[in-house]
């Protein structure tokens, strides 16, 4: 089954995530970050840096908490044995710390199918906003789902 | 030394093992069974789980903050090739191919791709980085 058509420009309730700095610490151990300002809040302040500076792709991770996939695109036909991250994109205009509480406002903006089908795709566009209303960044997800 | 059009510069990681990814689906909020519960992945009709893309993809962004402050990272973007599978052995190529205007700011164009240890290229993208 392919994604549901009608969900096209369908945009998903406003999400507030705080930028929790054990959760930020636990990531950029575990990706085997070598940098303290990803971990060590001292040397973060050191660096001219408010908290812990949130590293490249963490927004993805903070874009996708607090609900599974299949909460959040159940509803619009995936099926997750099935589904590929076919890319990623990100758009920076300002940095995030720990400590910030930031919106994360997503919206569909296209689906379609490749290869008579077999492949069907799905594309989302969030834009990260944080507590003063700046802009941070824009992501955008490529999803694939194969069929058969 | 400033890095200009032309250089390359690499990064090399610790295999990913079963312990990597349970821990990347905590740390990530991924907690997609298909990349930790091998019982899933067989109903699934797979033959076993296979790493997050944007374990690599995070992986990338440590090349590129080993290279440039963050604030100066513009856009990255990442095509996820083909699946990794448990034991790849990352080996991060950033190639400066370009100098760019964006939004009247003088910007590096790079290429950057995950390879595995048989060279199959697994991620590749782009960065887009003001100097």
């Amino acid at each position: 089954m392919p994604f549901n058509r009608n969900y096209i420009n369908h945009v998903f309730p406003e999400k507030k995530v705080e930028v929790e700095k054990g959760r930020l610490a636990f990531f950029s151990k575990t990706i085997g970050e070598t940098n303290p300002i990803y971990f060590d809040e001292m040397a973060a302040h050191d660096k001219g840096h408010p908290s812990l500076l949130v590293p490249p792709t963490f927004l993805f991770s903070l874009s996708i908490e607090g609900e599974t996939f299949t909460e959040k695109y159940g509803p619009l036909g995936m099926d997750l044995s099935k589904l590929l991250h076919g890319a990623q994109d990100f758009n920076y205009y300002g940095s995030a710390y720990a400590g910030d509480n930031l919106t994360f406002q997503a919206k569909i903006i296209d689906m379609f199918s490749k290869k008579d089908g077999a492949l069907d795709f799905l594309i989302e566009e969030t834009i990260v906003k944080n507590q003063n209303d700046l802009h941070v960044a824009t992501l955008k997800q490529t999803y694939i789902m194969k069929e058969g | 030394m400033a890095l200009s059009i032309g250089d390359t510069f690499n990064l090399t990681k610790e295999p990913i093992s079963r312990t990597t990814l349970a821990l990347f689906a905590g740390a990530s909020g991924d907690h997609n069974p298909i990349h930790i519960d091998i019982d899933f992945v067989r109903k699934a009709g797979l033959d076993d789980v296979f790493a997050h893309g944007m374990l690599g993809m995070a992986y990338l962004g440590q090349l590129l903050t080993n290279n440039f402050s963050q604030e100066k990272i513009k856009k990255y973007s990442a095509k996820f090739i083909s699946i990794t599978q448990i034991g790849a052995k990352f080996s991060l190529t950033g190639h400066i191919i370009d100098e760019i205007i964006l939004d009247g700011e003088k910007c590096l164009k790079i290429e950057i791709k995950a390879e595995d240890q048989n060279q199959d290229v697994k991620i590749a993208g782009e960065a887009i980085i003001a100097l």
